[in-house]
C-alpha cells in the first residue's frame, strides 16, 4: 500500500530525498520547484515511510501526510454562469489543490432551476471518470432537496455543499452547509473553516475508498503504471498541458489521443512479465484527446504486483 | 444602520432555515449591488423568495440619477494661439472627451501635447459645441446596471420574467414592459421611480403580480 506524503524542503541536497525515495520503491508524482524551496508529492510505500521520515529530519525538511495527494475531484455546478463562478466554486477548487489533489470544474448544461433542473447520461459518466464528485449547490432547502435528482445515480462518492447548516439528503455521501450562493471571495475566517470542512469531508471520501481498497487490492498501483508510461512512451513528455498524466485512485487519465496510443498504452511492460492491457480496462476518455485507464482488482485478474 | 432598513429580504419557507437562507440571500444582494454601484441609485428595495412555489419578487424605488455632466464641468477651455485648448481637470473623462473630439474634427486635428489637455485645430466659434459636449450620462450607466444588477440576483433557473414599471403619477396596472429594444427601455426608464420585477421557472400566477404590487405599496410606492 502506498502513503501519499508531500515533502517541503531546500532545494539544496533534494536529490537525496528522491534517490531514498526510487530506492524504497515510491514514486514522485508532481514536484514544484520555488527559488530556494521545493515542494514533492510523493507515493511511498507504507513500511518504508520510517526511512523517508528519517532522511527529512536529516535536511530539516517536512513530511507531511496528504490523503489529496494523487487524487481527482470534480466540481459540478449547476451552470458556468455568473450565479455560480467564481464564487464559491473556485475557492473551493483552489483549497482542494493546495491540499495535492487535483481538480475539474464541470459546469451542467441544464442545472439551473428546481423542476427544469435535469443532468445527462453523458455528463453523469464524465463525473463519473473521477475519483470524489462535488455538486456545489446553492442556498434554498426546497430547492435542494429537489435537485438530489442530479445526483441520485452518480456512482462515484458524492459531497453536496448548500446554504441552510442541516439537510438531510438521502443521496449525497457527505453534505456541508452554511456555504450557499456567495459572490465574493471566501476570506473572512468563517468562511475559511467551512473550506476546511470541505477538504475533511473529500478526505474522508477518499479514505473510505482506499480502505476497501485493502479487502481487494488494485492488481497494480496507479503510480507506477505513471512511472512506466513516463520511461515506454516518450510522447508524454511533448504534451503541453502542466498535467499530462493525471492520477486517481484506482487508475488514471493519460492526455494523448485515444486512437493513435490505445495499442502503445495496451502493450507497456512491467518487470514482472505482464502488460498493461492485463490488468487494465482502457477505455476513450469523455476529456478530448485523452485516455482513461481504470485498473482492474485482484479479483478479477488473480494477481497483485 | 441606515442601510439595513433600506434593502430588505424576506423568504418564506416552513422550517428552521429560513433566517440562514435570507441571510445568506441579503449578503448576494449586497455584493452585487456594490459591484454595479448602484448604492445611491436605490431609495427602496425589498427582495422576495418562495422556493417552493417557486417566485421571486424585487420591488424598487429608484432615486432619479445624477444629472449628466458637460465638458465645461470637468474642463478649462480658452482660445490661445488661434486654437481651442482645454485643460481637463479629471483624466476618468479623457476618454470620452478624446473620442468625441476625434468623431466631429478628426484625428488629425486634434493634439494630445499630454495627459490631462487637448488642442484643436478649429475655429473659435466651435466652443460652444465642444463646451456643452455631454462627456458622462448617469442614467444611461444606471439603467444597465440596474438592470444587470436584478439579473444577477434572480436565481439563474427563473427564466420567465415580468417587468413593470411606472412613473409614481400613473396607474401601475397598465404598465407592463414585457418585451422592448433596449433603446426604447431607456428612454422609457428615464424617469422611472418604481418598478418590480417578478420571476419564477414556471409561468407568472396573478396572484404572484398582486404580491409584487402589495409590496411596492409597502415599501413606499403608489
Amino acid at each position: 500500500m502506498f502513503y501519499p506524503v508531500t515533502y517541503n524542503g531546500g532545494v539544496y541536497r533534494h536529490d537525496e530525498i528522491l534517490e531514498l525515495v526510487e530506492d524504497i520503491g515510491g514514486y514522485l508524482i508532481q514536484k514544484n520547484e520555488m527559488q530556494t524551496e521545493v515542494l514533492l508529492n510523493l507515493f511511498v510505500p507504507k513500511e518504508d515511510f520510517g526511512l523517508l521520515e528519517a532522511k527529512s529530519k536529516e535536511l530539516k525538511g517536512e513530511l507531511k501526510y496528504a490523503p489529496l495527494a494523487g487524487t481527482d475531484v470534480v466540481l459540478v455546478l449547476p451552470s458556468l454562469a455568473f450565479h455560480h463562478m467564481p464564487h464559491p466554486s473556485c475557492d473551493i477548487a483552489e483549497y482542494l489543490r493546495r491540499e495535492g489533489s487535483s481538480t475539474t470544474m464541470v459546469g451542467l448544461a441544464r442545472g439551473v432551476g428546481k423542476r427544469i433542473a435535469q443532468i445527462k447520461e453523458e455528463e453523469k459518466r464524465l463525473i463519473e471518470e473521477h475519483d470524489v464528485a462535488l455538486f456545489v449547490m446553492g442556498t434554498f432547502e426546497s430547492c435542494l432537496l429537489e435537485k438530489e435528482k442530479l445526483f441520485r445515480d452518480i456512482k462515484i462518492p458524492v459531497v453536496v455543499t448548500g446554504g441552510p447548516s442541516k439537510l438531510d439528503l438521502r443521496y449525497a455521501d457527505e453534505y456541508i452547509g452554511g456555504i450557499g450562493r456567495v459572490s465574493h471571495r471566501l476570506k473572512k475566517e468563517k468562511e475559511i473553516k467551512k473550506l476546511d470542512e470541505m477538504v475533511e469531508a473529500v478526505i474522508r471520501c477518499v479514505e473510505k475508498r482506499r480502505v476497501e481498497a485493502t479487502n481487494d487490492p488494485l492488481t497494480v498501483e496507479p503510480p507506477r503504471i505513471m512511472y512506466e508510461i513516463r520511461n515506454q512512451i516518450p510522447e508524454i513528455n511533448e504534451v503541453l498541458s502542466p498535467v499530462p498524466i493525471n492520477l486517481q485512485i484506482d487508475g488514471l487519465r493519460i492526455k494523448l489521443p485515444y486512437e493513435e496510443y490505445r495499442s502503445d498504452v495496451e502493450e507497456i511492460k512491467f518487470d514482472e512479465g505482464y502488460k498493461l492491457r492485463e490488468m487494465v480496462k482502457i477505455r476513450r476518455s469523455l476529456f478530448r484527446r485523452s485516455i482513461l485507464l481504470k485498473v482492474m482488482p485482484r479479483s478479477e485478474t488473480g494477481f497483485t504486483i | 444602520m441606515r442601510s439595513l432598513k433600506r434593502f430588505e429580504v424576506e423568504v418564506s419557507e416552513r422550517g428552521s432555515a429560513r433566517e440562514e437562507e435570507e441571510e445568506i440571500l441579503d449578503g448576494v444582494v449586497r455584493d452585487v449591488i456594490s459591484d454595479l454601484n448602484l448604492t445611491t441609485a436605490i431609495e427602496r428595495m425589498k427582495i422576495f423568495m418562495d422556493p417552493e412555489e417557486p417566485y421571486f419578487i424585487i420591488v424598487a424605488i429608484l432615486r432619479p440619477p445624477a444629472p449628466p455632466i458637460k465638458l465645461k464641468e470637468v474642463a478649462d477651455i480658452y482660445w490661445k494661439g488661434e486654437k481651442i485648448v482645454l485643460s481637463v481637470h479629471e483624466e476618468t473623462y479623457m476618454p470620452s472627451i478624446l473620442g468625441f473630439l476625434w468623431k466631429n474634427y478628426g484625428r488629425e486635428r486634434v493634439e494630445q501635447p499630454e495627459r490631462l489637455s487637448a488642442i484643436i485645430n478649429t475655429p473659435e466659434s466651435e466652443i460652444d459645441k465642444i463646451s456643452n459636449f455631454i462627456v458622462h450620462d448617469p442614467s444611461k450607466v444606471l439603467f444597465g446596471n440596474l438592470i444587470d444588477a436584478f439579473e444577477r440576483i434572480t436565481p439563474e433557473g427563473f427564466r420567465i420574467v415580468k417587468r413593470h414599471f411606472s412613473r409614481s403619477q400613473e396607474s401601475r396596472a397598465n404598465e407592463t414592459f414585457a418585451r422592448m429594444k433596449i433603446e426604447d427601455f431607456h428612454t422609457k426608464i428615464l424617469g422611472e421611480k418604481e418598478m418590480y420585477f417578478v420571476a419564477s421557472e414556471d409561468p407568472i400566477k396573478k396572484d404572484w403580480v398582486k404580491h409584487a404590487d402589495r409590496l411596492l405599496t409597502e415599501i413606499g410606492g403608489e
